[in-house]
């Protein structure tokens, strides 16, 4: 309980601590509510926007979440194949960095004539997105195995599958859930962006809509609830990871068990 | 203290001119002149004005600045970081009602350029058979003044589905309809070979003022002859472009290269009947009523996109050219 207390109460602390100070920066300067809302202004408009935000957020999640395992499980597969051979790494490697450098707001808008309007569209920009760091990880994971112990399973006659799935995998965790944190983030980003051009809007508006949406109508109260939420979506994915991560590597790896 | 650090953040305070005059007598004062889009026909009296000095015989050095997607020319007015801004008239109304203070002094487009364009061989005859079908996409902002008036019309259960904006969406036929500036989007597209219909909005009666000329009131106050100066020279300004557009739009070209010349006059040509109509030629142009501005609000609250309908008188000046 006192572990877990300290590890609670200093951010609890310093949320509160912003909170207070935004609140007092508000009042004291008289700032204009569009151009920064108090935050019991954002607290007021998430409740009274309540079921719009409940359904976006919704979309929102499951967009984001559909493209993160999409992009957990090709980028796994795809860094794993990259590991195997030196040659198809050579090969395949440099085209895949282009999905890193990939200026996500200029293409989007093409997303939805290849995929569609709403989630298919979300779902393959959170893709392209995501996916480069999990490749990357898992790449770096399978290179840094243990030379002596790859030579063991080569003396031991281990094919090359079973040597990735008995060696090489097990080795990469630590580096592919490093990976996996870094996409849960950018997974938020790709649907939030994609929604802006290729989401429904109206009644079937995600987050990325009302974000959009409430820019134009000079509702930054409303645009700051939608952002904690989009917010709060990343970090629940993040929360996720951290604690499958947690479940995979406690047994045997030292940044788990220090 | 606190203020004076905030306000270096945020901007200028509201209250201070951010183009003072220059302080010398005969002097020309500088203004800046926020534009919510590139350059283009839309704003094609402003660049004749500055083109051919109208400016400076009124005794201003303007500031042209040109907008884009991402910046927001209310906000940028009211917060004091320049002098003057284009921006539509519904916008005037709801940051008003968001504790901004702009004051409108001069309205390009007495008629709302808004619409919704389908391919010329659609099927729709009309927006309400459009908005009806339940196989077509809308590309729309749905936040937009105009398009909340829409869905308050046409509803929006069991008829064509709303989506976000995009015209390369439009362009591809994936998306049945889209929302269009009448003078942009079907003009490229004319351009381009592809023959589109618009459904104007403003059909509807809901016709706000667009392309309007706004300061804040704290700099309204103190400098009602600057803002004068700045209503003559938009007067004249339109009136020669008006009379004229073809050299202006050969400037505005090299300012916005991406809209060739045959764009221009196409675009110019077609903004004429919503600049010029019975009441500017009885009031001059880029007059605006106060019986339109409260209709506006009216029409505005009703949707529930503004709390309460203000005292019109304070969000116009017209005094005539």
């Amino acid at each position: 309980m006192k572990v877990f207390l300290g590890r609670v109460i200093p951010p609890v602390l310093v949320v509160l601590a912003v909170l207070v100070a935004w609140s007092l920066v508000v009042r004291l300067s008289g700032i204009k509510a569009y151009l920064l809302p108090a935050p019991l202004d954002v607290v007021h408009a998430m409740i009274e926007e309540a079921p719009r935000l409940t359904e976006a957020t919704l979309r929102t999640a499951f967009s984001t979440t559909i493209g993160f395992l999409i992009a957990a499980t090709v980028g796994v597969l795809a860094g794993s194949l990259l590991g195997l051979s030196r040659w198809l790494e050579r090969g395949l490697y440099p085209p895949t960095l282009l999905l890193q450098m990939v200026p996500l707001v200029a293409i989007a808008p093409l997303f939805v004539v290849w995929f569609g309007f709403g989630a298919g569209s979300t779902i393959a920009a959170t893709v392209v997105v995501a996916l480069f760091p999990v490749i990357a990880s898992t790449l770096g994971g399978m290179r840094s195995t243990d030379p002596e112990l790859r030579e063991l399973f080569r003396l031991l006659g281990a094919g090359r599958a079973v040597t990735w799935w008995k060696l090489q995998l097990p080795s990469a965790i630590p580096s592919i859930v490093t990976g996996l944190r870094v996409a849960a983030g950018l997974s938020v980003i790709g649907a939030i962006t994609a929604e802006f051009v290729s989401g429904y809007t109206g009644d079937e508006a995600p987050l990325g809509a009302i974000i959009m949406g409430s820019i134009k109508t000079f509702r930054t109260d409303l645009m700051f609830g939608a952002v904690l939420i989009a917010s709060l979506v990343g970090f629940l994915l993040f929360g996720i990871v951290n604690t499958v991560g947690w479940m995979l590597l406690r047994r045997w790896h030292g940044s788990i068990r220090d | 203290m606190l203020s004076a650090c905030l306000f270096s953040v945020f901007g200028c305070d509201p209250g201070t001119p951010a183009g003072e005059s220059s302080g010398e007598a005969g002097a020309p004062t500088s203004v800046s002149l926020q534009l919510n889009w590139l350059p283009e026909p839309q704003f094609g009296g402003i660049y004749q004005a500055k083109l051919d000095g109208i400016f400076d015989e009124e005794g201003l050095d303007v500031d042209v600045v040109p907008g884009s997607a991402g910046v927001s020319a209310p906000q940028l007015v009211d917060n004091g970081n320049v002098d003057f801004a284009i921006v539509g008239g519904s916008q005037v109304l709801q940051l008003n009602d968001r504790g901004g203070t702009l004051v409108a002094l001069f309205a390009v487009y007495q008629h709302d350029p808004h619409g919704i364009m389908v391919l010329e061989d659609a099927p729709h005859a009309s927006l309400a058979e459009l908005w009806a079908d339940p196989e077509a996409t809308i590309g729309c902002e749905a936040e937009l003044a105009f398009v909340r008036e829409l869905i308050r019309v046409h509803g929006t259960e069991d008829g064509a589905k709303l989506v976000a904006y995009n015209p390369p969406a439009f362009r591809s036929g994936v998306q049945q309809a889209s929302q269009c500036f009448v003078t942009s989007e079907p003009v490229s597209l004319q351009l381009e070979g592809v023959a589109t219909r618009v459904f104007m909005t403003n059909e509807t009666g809901f016709d706000p003022y667009n392309t309007v000329l706004v300061t804040r009131r704290a700099y309204l106050d103190a400098n009602p002859e600057t803002c004068r100066s700045m209503v003559r020279a938009f007067t004249r300004g339109w009136t020669d472009y008006l009379a004229d557009p073809a050299p202006t739009n050969e400037a505005l070209v090299g300012l916005n290269p991406a809209m060739g010349l045959e764009a221009m006059a196409l675009s110019a040509r077609a903004q004429e009947p919503l600049i010029v109509d019975e009441t500017t030629e009885a009031l001059g142009i880029g007059c605006m009523t106060a019986e339109r501005w409260k209709t506006l609000a009216e029409q505005l609250a009703g949707m529930d996109i503004i709390e309460t309908v203000p005292d019109v008188s304070t969000i116009f000046e017209w005094s005539g050219p």
